[in-house]
């Protein structure tokens, strides 16, 4: 038969070739599983990288090495706000220019842009120490004639924890203006290390009764603020995740 | 031992080479026996055979597989074993499978004396150069380790209906590229 003569002549095969006949092959199983795996790794690798991405944080501002939470935000400094607040409605042209003359001698000016609603414009001031205030929000109708809406809405809504953190949150109106107690409060927590990467630094303690009636925030997510609100301004807030220090260093009254 | 030393245990013709290839590669040797031969006895007779014929081989033949090496010289101790059958022995088992699969691959329009053992070797080496690892890791395993469709199907974890589809598919192309080295003979 001719195919014996074939038989015998695949006796010639390379032996490399030989020995690929006698290679294992891994179960299809086990490959994808070990593919599984890889993927698995390399994107909890990688989670880190995208977690503020993937939940609208902002980047670190340069020199700050202060995560400011939002999913767009632009970096304007103080020579450059004269320059941009040409294209911003009037409301925020003078809010900028207040800031810049009452509060920031030599500070930076910082739009925060969510990514949520592109009407949206935080002003965010920073001073010298770099300490940041969120001062106001505005929702812009796409013309010159926004409206300066209520901040602590806007605040809420696309506020530094990002939309998805805010399911629901409660105020908890107190009356606790002695600046003492909140001094206190705020050493405590800065010792507690409550406020981590991400966290907005709170102001000097020693000026918070000018600021008018804190507020507590406290959301579902157990996230909970201290807030300070003045109607005339807008919104100035010390934020915090107070979560994780527990409610001991709280009031008792909003414990 | 790996298989450097062995080897240079042959060439040094040391006493104990035979003995070191044995102790690696008997169980290999006997195994491909017995997928040609189908009988343990006969398939321990033929792999003993194997160490005289390498001893005699290296040097100066230096193997760069020296499992596929062996194996291939039991090979060939087990099919002119095989072909010194009866007829009627030669017509049953695996090997006479395999020689009617193999008849696949020659062309039927070709003259016997255009197929030379080199021009089949040749044409064989040059088609499995083209194609995927799986595909000759079946194909040799087949045709080389004579290793049954069904041990192949385990070996590879493929379905044996896969594993017939393969080989039909790679004996048929296999025709051409015969008829082809033929034709260009």
């Amino acid at each position: 038969m001719k195919s014996e003569k074939l038989l015998r002549a695949l006796g010639d095969l390379p032996e490399d070739l030989v020995a690929e006949g006698n290679l294992r092959r891994r179960h299809p199983l086990l490959r994808l599983g070990a593919i599984l795996l890889c993927v698995l790794l390399l994107l909890s690798a990688l989670y880190p990288f995208f977690r503020d991405r993937i939940q609208g944080r902002g980047e670190n501002l340069p020199a700050q090495g202060v995560t400011l939470r939002g999913a767009a935000y632009e970096i304007w400094d103080a020579d450059s706000v004269q320059a941009q607040r040409t294209g911003l409605p009037s409301a925020i042209q003078t809010e900028m220019v207040g800031m810049q003359i009452d509060s920031l001698d030599q500070g930076t000016v910082h739009l925060y842009l969510p990514a949520e609603d592109q009407n949206a414009v935080y002003i965010l001031a920073a001073d010298n120490a770099y300490q940041y205030l969120i001062f106001a929000g505005y929702q812009l109708p796409g013309d010159d004639g926004s409206t300066h809406v209520d901040a602590q809405q806007m605040f809420l809504t696309y506020g530094v924890t990002g939309a998805a953190d805010l399911a629901a949150v409660t105020w908890q109106e107190e009356a606790s203006t002695d600046p003492e107690a909140l001094a206190a409060l705020y050493d405590a927590l800065v010792s507690a290390d409550a406020f981590g990467e991400g966290e907005l630094l709170p102001e000097q303690e020693t000026e918070v009764s000018d600021y008018g009636d804190p507020v507590w925030l406290e959301a579902a997510n157990g996230l909970r603020w201290m807030a300070y609100y003045n109607s005339g301004s807008g919104l100035f807030c010390w934020l915090g995740n107070f979560y994780s220090v527990g409610t001991d260093f709280l009031p008792a009254a909003a414990a | 031992m790996d298989d450097k030393q062995i080897i240079d245990l042959y060439f040094d013709r040391s006493q104990h080479a035979a003995e070191a290839a044995r102790e690696k590669y008997g169980a290999h040797c006997r195994a491909i026996a017995y997928n040609i031969l189908e009988s343990e006895e006969e398939a321990e007779t033929c792999a003993d055979g194997v160490w005289p014929l390498a001893w005699e081989a290296m040097p100066p033949h230096r193997p760069s597989r020296l499992s596929s090496f062996l194996g291939g010289i039991t090979r060939r101790l087990a099919l002119d074993r095989w072909s010194k059958r009866s007829l009627k022995q030669r017509s049953e088992g695996n090997v006479a499978m395999l020689l009617l699969e193999l008849e696949e691959c020659m062309p039927a329009d070709l003259p016997e004396d255009m197929l030379n053992e080199e021009c089949l070797a040749a044409a064989a080496t040059a088609y499995l150069r083209t194609k995927p690892l799986l595909h000759r890791m079946a194909f040799i395993r087949r045709y080389w380790y004579c290793n049954t469709v069904k041990v192949i199907a385990r070996q590879l974890s493929l379905p044996e209906r896969r594993v017939e589809a393969l080989l039909r598919l790679m004996r048929e192309e296999l025709r051409e590229t015969i008829r082809r080295e033929a034709a260009a003979q």
